[in-house]
C-alpha cells in the first residue's frame, strides 16, 4: 500500500495539514502536495475509470503527462472536469470526484460485465455506420452519447473571472530547470529583457530528483544562487505557475498563470493569460519518461519509474512497499537506488538489455538489488491494484517463469525530449536512432517573419538528458540565441556540475515480451485514457492503415485529453514494426496548441458579462433607458427598437409609433448614422467614383441620395450625400456601415487614388443626429425657433445651418417615412437638451418617441430598401430598381465594369417586387421562400424570397418586399410560400410602393 | 455637477473634464506645412507615435497625415482659428471634434499593469515614456494613452463608449488583480 515517509518530501511542510475530500470521504494532506500525492500518502491509488472499457485507472505519472488520474474538482459554480491531479495543488476545503464509472467507482457495471471491452475494437467509431444498419441508430448512438466525455460539464456560470496580460521581450524561457536556468544567465547578462516561465509552483524541474550529479553541491543551494544571480539583473523577471500552451507564428506565445489555485474564490483571477511577443524563445521544457506496453500495465499501481521516485523525493510519499521495476535503460535504477536508501523493499529490478556496465548498474550491485537482465513482465496480476508480476526471458512469447508478489510496477522506456512547442510553430522533428526518441530537427526551425530561427531548444528538450550534458547544451543554445540577437557574450562556456554519471545505452523496447502472444498484446495499453492496446494498432495495420495521422484517428491513439504525451512514440513505433519501416518513415502525429488543455474561460478572458462586448450608446440613451426602450443591436450599438408604454404589448407600441407619426410628428434617434466629411479639391471626383451616381454636380446645400457598391457591383452602403461646400462634402451611411465605409474610403484613397487631393474625417460620434418626421415636423421646428424652415426656404433635399432653440444645428430636409421630415444634427454634447427640447415643445402637436421597428415599416410602406434586409452581398442596384441612381455618363465608378457583366443583367435576375397577402392578414415570415414548379429532383423550385414583411398599421393589412426571378414580369400573378407545417400562404407580386406613391406627404 | 465618474482600485480611474478637440489632416511629411502648423500651434509638431505638450496645447501624432490637438474651452477659438489661417494655403481638413471623444485618467504607479491587461503595446518602461502616444485598443475597444507622468496615464476613447470603458477599466483595475510585472 501506498504511504507517507516520515524523512522525505522536498515540497511539502508536514506541520501544515489541510483536509480534502475525495468522493466524499475526507482526508489529509500537506502544505505542498498535489492532490495526487495526497491521495497516494492516503492510500488511494484507483482514481478513476477508462473512456472507453471503464477499467480502474490509476496514478501513472507525477505532472502534465498524466493520462488516468483527472477528477471533477470543487463543485457548483466551480465545478471542473477532467482535472489532472498530477497537476493540482492541494488546499484546505478541497473537493474531488472520480469520473466515468456506471455506478461506484470501485464497482463499475461497466467493467464487471466486460461489456465495453467486448463491443468496442479499434475503428468502432466507423465500423458502426456500416453495420448492422439499425444498431446504429437504437443500440450505439444512445450509448455513445451517453459515454461521451469523462467529466461532466459544469451545469451554472462559472463563479470565477479571467483576464489577459500582454507583455513583450527579448527572450522568452520555458522551464526553470538546469537547462533554463542555464541560458537565461547567458541572455541575462548579455543584457537582453529575458522572461522565465515555470510550470510549477517551484523551480528545479528534474533536478530537484535526480540530482546525483550535483553529489558535491546541495541542489537547493545551487538553484538558490542561480536565481539569486539571475535576480540580481534589473532585465530578469521569473513567473511560476505560468504553462507556456502554444509558439505560434510571429514569435507570439501563450502561457497560462494560474494565479489563485491553492485558494480559489479569493477575488483574484483564476488564471491570466499571458500573451507573449518574444524576439526568441528557447524551450527548455525537459523530457518526459515513456511507458512500457506489456499485459497489464494499466492495472492501478504500475507507474512511471521517475513518478515513484518523484513522489518518495518531492512529497515523501511511498507508493508502495514492494517495487519491481521494468527498464530498458539505466535511468530506471535510479529510482531503485532511491528507494533503497528509503528502506523499501525493491524486489528486482527487471531489465530487457543483456546487460549494463553504467555507474548506476554498478551502484545498484553494491547495494545489493537483485537485477534480472534479459528478462520481461510477461502479465501483471491484479484487478483494481497490482498484487503481483509474472516474469518472463524478454524473447519469446511470454511464458512465465517466476512470479514476484508485489504492489507498485515502476516501467522506464527512456525519455522522449519535450519537442511540442518546437513543433508548435512549424519546427521539425528527427528520429535519433542511439537515443531512441525524437529530438529537434535543427536544419528545419521554427522561424521568424524574417526567415531566422527564432526557436532553441535547451538541454533535455533538444535530446540531451543527462545533467552534465543538459548544461552544456543550455549553455550552447543560450550563447546562440545571444549571437543571433547580435547581442555580445559576458562570459564563455563555464560548465559547473560535476562529473556525468556514465549511462549505458538503452534498447529498444515498445512491447514486451518481444513474441507476445495475442491475449498478452490485447491486454497491453498504449494509451491508458482511451484504451488502446497495442492489439488495437496492430488490427489497424492489419486493415490497411499506413499513416500514423490516420492510425490516430482510427484508433483514437494520442486523442484523450493528455494528447498521447506517454502513448504517441510507442504507438507509432508499434506501427513501424507492424508495417516494417523505421520510425522516422512512419512519422508522427502534429502537435497541436495547447500544451495542456486550458478553461474555455482562459480563452474569453474578461470577455463576458457586462463586459462580453462593447455597446456604444448615443447621447440620448439614457432618456431611451428611462422610457421604455427595448433595444436592438445595430453593429455595436444599442438602438431603440421601440419604446414601449406601461403595459402595452411591443406590437401594440410599434403599431401606435408608426400611426402616430403618420398623423401628428414623431421623434427618432438617429445618432447612430454614419457621417463622413470629404474635403479638398477632388472630392467631387473622389465622390464619383465612390458612388454610382453623380455626386459632384449637386450643388451647395443639397442632398442627393447615393448608392455604394463593391468592385463585383453589389450595392453594400447607401445614405444621403450632402454638399457643405465647394470642396467639402458630408456622406450619411448607415449605422452598421459607418466604420466600414470610413475604411473603404481611406483604403481606395491610401492605394489607388493617393494622388487625389482629399482628405476625409468620420464625424459620426460628433454629432447626435434626431429625425423629425410627420405633418407636424415643421412646425415642430418653427416652435424650437431660430432657422427659417418654411417651405420656401427649406425644399425637400435641401441643407441649412444655423441655431435651433439656440442650439447650432445643421437641418436636412430628407425623408426615410415619406412624410415630411427633418433630420436635425447638433453637436453630441447638446444631443439630450435637443431631444428633450423637442419632446417638450412638441407635446401639444402630438409628438412621440419611434423606434427603428416603426422606420422600417414606415420605409418598407413606402418600398425603400434597406441595406441588410433587401441586399446580401449579391444584390445591384438594378435588381432593386434602382437603376436610376446608377450614372450611365460617367466613365467608371467602382462596380460599373462588373454590372456590365452578362450575368448580373437579364431575366434570370431575382427583382425587388412587393407583395400583398392574398385574402388573409398573414403576415409572411420573412426569409419566406417562393416556390414554382419542381426541379429535377422532384422537390419545389425556389425563385426567390422575402425580405422585407410587416403588417402595415397606415393600410391595415400586411405588406412584404421580395426578390423574385424576373420580379417586374410577374406583376399581378399569384405567388406560393409554403411554410412549415403544410400551410402555403398566397401573395399577390405588385409594385413596392404601397402607400402614397405619388410622395405628396413628404411635401408637408 | 453629477456623480464623479471615478474608481478606487489598485489604482484610480477617473474621467477626466471635457476638453476641445481639434483634428488637423495634412501632410505631415512637408517641411512647410510643419513649419506653418508650428507656428499656428505654437509647439513642435510630434514626430511619430508620439505627443508634444505645448504651453497651450497638447499635440498628439495620429498618423502620418494626421494630428489631433487638445486644448481647453478658452485657448479653443484662438487656436482654431490659427490653424485655419496659417493652413489656409495647403489642402488640409481642420475640425472641431470635441464632442467625439472622452478622456480617463488612471491613477497609481501600477497604470502599466492595467493597460497592459487589454493592449498589445509594449507598455515597459523602456519602451513607453513620458511623450510617447500610442493607437491601440483595451480589451474590444479603440484607445489611444499617452503618459502624463510616473504615476498617471491618461486614455482616450469615442464617447459613445465611454459607459463600456469606464466599466472595463474599473474591472481591470480591481484590488489585488494586478499582475506586478511592470
Amino acid at each position: 500500500m501506498s504511504s507517507r515517509l516520515h524523512n522525505e518530501g522536498i515540497l511539502i511542510d508536514k506541520k501544515k495539514r489541510l483536509g480534502f475530500s475525495f468522493n466524499g470521504k475526507r482526508f489529509f494532506g500537506l502544505d505542498g502536495d498535489t492532490l495526487a500525492s495526497a491521495l497516494l500518502a492516503n492510500d488511494q491509488m484507483l482514481i478513476g475509470r477508462s473512456f472507453k472499457f471503464h477499467r480502474p485507472r490509476g496514478i501513472v505519472a507525477s505532472g502534465p503527462e498524466e493520462p488516468n488520474a483527472l477528477v471533477g474538482l470543487n463543485e457548483g459554480a466551480r465545478h471542473e472536469p477532467n482535472q489532472r491531479i498530477t497537476t493540482t495543488r492541494l488546499y484546505e476545503g478541497l473537493k474531488a470526484t472520480s469520473q466515468n464509472h456506471l455506478g461506484s467507482l470501485m464497482f463499475d457495471f461497466g467493467a464487471i460485465t466486460g461489456f465495453f471491452s467486448r463491443f468496442i475494437p479499434a475503428g468502432f467509431y466507423y465500423k458502426t455506420f456500416i453495420w448492422p444498419r439499425m444498431a446504429w441508430k437504437h443500440f450505439f448512438e444512445p450509448l455513445i452519447r451517453k459515454s461521451a466525455g469523462l467529466g461532466r460539464a459544469p451545469k451554472i456560470k462559472d463563479a470565477d473571472h479571467y483576464e489577459y496580460f500582454y507583455v513583450h521581450v527579448d527572450v522568452l524561457v520555458i522551464g526553470s530547470g538546469i537547462s533554463g536556468l542555464v541560458a537565461a544567465k547567458k541572455t541575462v547578462e548579455a543584457g537582453a529583457k529575458t522572461l522565465l516561465l515555470e510550470q510549477n509552483h517551484y523551480i528545479g524541474g528534474r533536478v530537484l530528483v535526480d540530482q546525483d550529479t550535483l553529489e558535491n553541491q546541495n541542489t537547493s543551494n545551487w538553484l538558490n544562487t542561480q536565481l539569486d544571480y539571475l535576480g540580481s539583473f534589473k532585465n530578469f523577471k521569473i513567473r511560476l505557475k505560468t504553462v507556456v500552451m502554444g509558439v505560434h507564428d510571429h514569435r507570439y506565445v501563450i502561457a497560462q498563470e494560474s494565479v489563485n489555485d491553492t485558494s480559489p474564490g479569493d477575488g483574484r483571477p483564476r488564471h491570466r493569460l499571458w500573451r507573449i511577443r518574444a524576439r526568441k524563445v528557447i524551450v527548455a521544457t525537459g523530457a518526459i519518461e515513456r511507458p512500457l506496453a506489456f499485459a497489464g500495465n494499466d492495472i492501478p499501481g504500475v507507474m512511471l519509474a521517475s513518478a515513484i521516485r518523484d513522489y518518495v523525493k518531492l512529497f515523501g510519499v511511498s507508493p508502495g512497499d514492494r517495487t519491481v521495476l521494468l527498464t530498458n535503460n539505466d535511468d530506471a535504477y535510479r529510482t531503485a537506488i532511491i528507494l533503497k536508501a528509503c528502506g523499501l523493499t525493491i524486489l528486482a529490478i527487471i531489465d530487457t538489455r543483456s546487460g549494463s556496465d553504467g555507474d548506476l548498474a554498478k551502484l545498484v550491485e553494491e547495494l545489493g538489488i537483485r537485477v534480472e537482465y534479459g528478462k520481461a513482465i510477461a502479465s501483471v496480476v491484479g484487478r483494481k491494484k497490482v498484487s503481483a508480476v509474472n516474469l518472463c526471458s524478454v524473447v519469446g512469447a511470454g511464458a512465465v517463469l517466476e512470479t514476484l508478489e508485489c504492489d507498485v510496477v515502476g516501467m522506464s522506456g527512456g525519455w522522449s525530449p519535450v519537442v511540442n512547442l518546437w513543433s508548435h510553430c512549424g519546427g521539425k522533428v528527427l528520429w535519433d536512432d542511439e537515443s531512441a526518441m525524437f529530438i529537434p530537427d535543427r536544419e528545419n526551425a521554427p522561424i521568424d517573419e524574417m526567415g531566422i530561427d527564432f526557436l532553441f531548444t535547451a538541454g533535455a528538450a533538444s535530446g540531451k538528458i543527462l545533467n552534465k550534458e543538459c548544461e552544456l547544451d543550455a549553455e550552447e543554445k543560450g550563447c546562440e540565441c545571444v549571437e543571433s540577437m547580435k547581442l555580445s557574450l559576458k562570459s564563455k562556456l563555464i560548465a559547473q556540475l560535476s562529473v556525468p554519471t556514465y549511462e549505458a545505452p538503452l534498447m529498444p523496447a515498445w512491447n514486451v515480451p518481444q513474441g507476445a502472444s495475442e491475449s498478452l498484446k490485447n491486454k497491453s495499453f498504449l494509451d491508458f485514457q482511451n484504451d488502446v492496446k497495442v492489439s488495437d494498432v496492430r488490427l489497424a495495420s492489419q486493415e490497411g492503415y499506413q499513416s500514423v495521422e490516420h492510425l490516430k484517428r482510427y484508433t483514437t491513439l494520442g486523442m484523450a485529453t493528455d494528447q498521447g504525451k506517454l502513448s504517441n512514440v510507442n504507438g507509432l513505433a508499434i506501427l513501424a514494426n507492424h508495417l516494417g519501416k523505421d520510425i522516422q518513415n512512419v512519422g508522427v502525429t502534429t502537435f497541436r496548441p495547447p500544451y495542456v488543455p486550458m478553461t474555455l474561460g482562459d480563452i474569453a478572458g474578461e470577455a463576458r458579462g457586462e463586459l462580453f462586448k462593447p455597446i456604444r450608446k448615443t447621447p440620448i440613451d439614457a432618456w431611451n433607458n428611462d422610457n421604455g426602450a427595448k433595444w436592438e443591436p445595430v453593429a455595436d450599438w444599442r438602438r431603440c427598437y421601440s419604446y414601449i408604454k406601461d403595459n402595452e404589448s411591443l406590437n401594440a407600441a410599434i403599431q401606435r409609433e408608426v400611426t402616430n407619426t403618420r398623423k401628428n410628428v414623431g421623434i427618432l434617434d438617429s445618432s447612430t448614422l454614419g457621417k463622413i466629411l470629404i474635403k479638398g479639391p477632388d472630392s467631387g471626383k473622389f465622390l464619383d467614383m465612390i458612388y454610382t451616381n453623380l455626386i459632384s454636380s449637386l450643388p451647395i446645400g443639397r442632398c442627393r441620395y447615393g448608392l455604394m457598391c463593391n468592385e463585383n457591383g453589389f450595392l453594400f452602403d447607401d445614405g444621403v450625400v450632402v454638399r457643405l461646400s465647394d470642396d467639402s462634402f458630408l456622406c450619411h451611411t448607415t449605422s452598421g456601415g459607418a466604420d466600414k465605409v470610413y475604411a473603404w474610403l481611406e483604403e481606395w484613397l491610401q492605394t489607388e487614388w493617393f494622388k487625389l487631393k482629399v482628405f476625409i474625417q468620420n464625424i459620426t460620434e460628433q454629432y447626435s443626429q434626431i429625425g423629425i418626421a410627420g405633418p407636424n415636423s415643421r412646425l415642430l421646428l418653427q416652435k424650437l425657433g431660430g432657422l427659417d424652415v418654411s417651405s420656401s426656404v427649406v425644399k425637400f433635399m435641401d441643407f441649412t445651418e444655423g441655431e435651433l432653440a439656440g442650439i447650432p444645428a445643421r437641418v436636412f430636409r430628407i425623408s426615410f417615412t415619406g412624410e415630411l421630415s427633418f433630420e436635425v444634427a447638433v453637436p453630441a454634447r447638446f444631443g439630450s437638451e435637443f431631444w428633450l427640447k423637442c419632446i417638450e415643445l412638441g407635446k401639444d402637436l402630438g409628438i412621440q418617441p419611434y423606434g427603428t421597428e416603426a422606420l422600417h415599416i414606415m420605409r418598407a410602406e413606402k418600398g425603400f430598401i434597406m441595406i441588410g434586409d433587401e441586399t446580401d452581398g449579391t444584390v445591384t442596384p438594378q435588381d432593386l430598381d434602382l437603376g436610376w441612381a446608377v450614372s450611365k455618363k460617367k466613365l467608371d465608378f467602382i462596380g460599373k465594369r462588373a454590372q456590365e457583366r452578362e450575368f448580373l443583367n437579364g431575366d434570370h435576375r431575382k427583382t425587388l417586387v412587393g407583395l400583398l397577402t392574398e385574402g388573409s392578414q398573414h403576415v409572411i415570415p420573412d426569409g419566406a421562400h417562393a416556390v414554382e414548379g419542381e426541379r429535377k429532383n422532384g422537390l419545389p423550385r425556389t425563385i426567390g424570397h422575402v425580405t422585407s414583411s410587416y403588417y402595415s398599421p397606415t393600410l391595415g393589412y400586411p405588406i412584404a418586399m421580395a426578390l423574385i426571378e424576373n420580379g417586374k414580369a410577374k406583376m399581378g400573378k399569384l405567388l406560393d410560400f409554403p411554410l412549415d407545417g403544410g400551410m402555403v400562404i398566397h401573395a399577390k407580386v405588385v409594385k413596392p410602393n404601397f402607400f402614397d406613391p405619388e410622395g405628396e406627404k413628404q411635401n408637408g | 455637477m453629477a456623480n464623479k465618474i471615478e474608481f478606487n482600485g489598485a489604482v484610480k480611474i477617473v474621467k477626466s473634464p471635457s476638453r476641445k478637440l481639434i483634428s488637423v489632416r495634412i501632410d505631415l511629411n512637408d517641411k512647410k506645412t510643419r513649419s506653418s502648423l508650428e507656428k499656428a500651434l505654437g509647439c513642435n509638431v510630434p514626430t511619430e507615435l508620439s505627443i508634444v505638450f505645448g504651453t497651450k496645447v497638447t499635440v498628439a501624432w495620429m498618423s502620418e497625415d494626421e494630428l489631433l490637438v487638445l486644448t481647453t474651452v478658452s485657448n479653443f477659438a484662438k487656436t482654431f482659428s490659427n490653424l485655419t489661417k496659417n493652413l489656409k494655403q495647403y489642402h488640409c481638413l481642420i475640425l472641431d471634434i470635441s464632442d467625439s471623444r472622452v478622456f480617463f485618467t488612471v491613477q497609481g504607479s501600477q497604470f502599466r499593469d492595467l493597460i497592459a491587461k487589454g493592449s498589445p503595446v509594449d507598455v515597459s518602461v523602456e519602451a513607453f515614456r513620458v511623450g510617447d502616444f500610442r493607437r491601440s485598443r483595451l480589451g474590444m475597444v479603440a484607445v489611444a494613452f499617452w503618459i502624463i507622468d510616473t504615476d498617471s496615464l491618461e486614455i482616450m476613447c469615442f464617447r459613445s463608449l465611454e459607459q463600456f470603458m469606464f466599466k472595463w477599466l474599473c474591472n481591470a483595475a480591481e484590488r489585488d488583480s494586478m499582475p506586478g510585472y511592470f
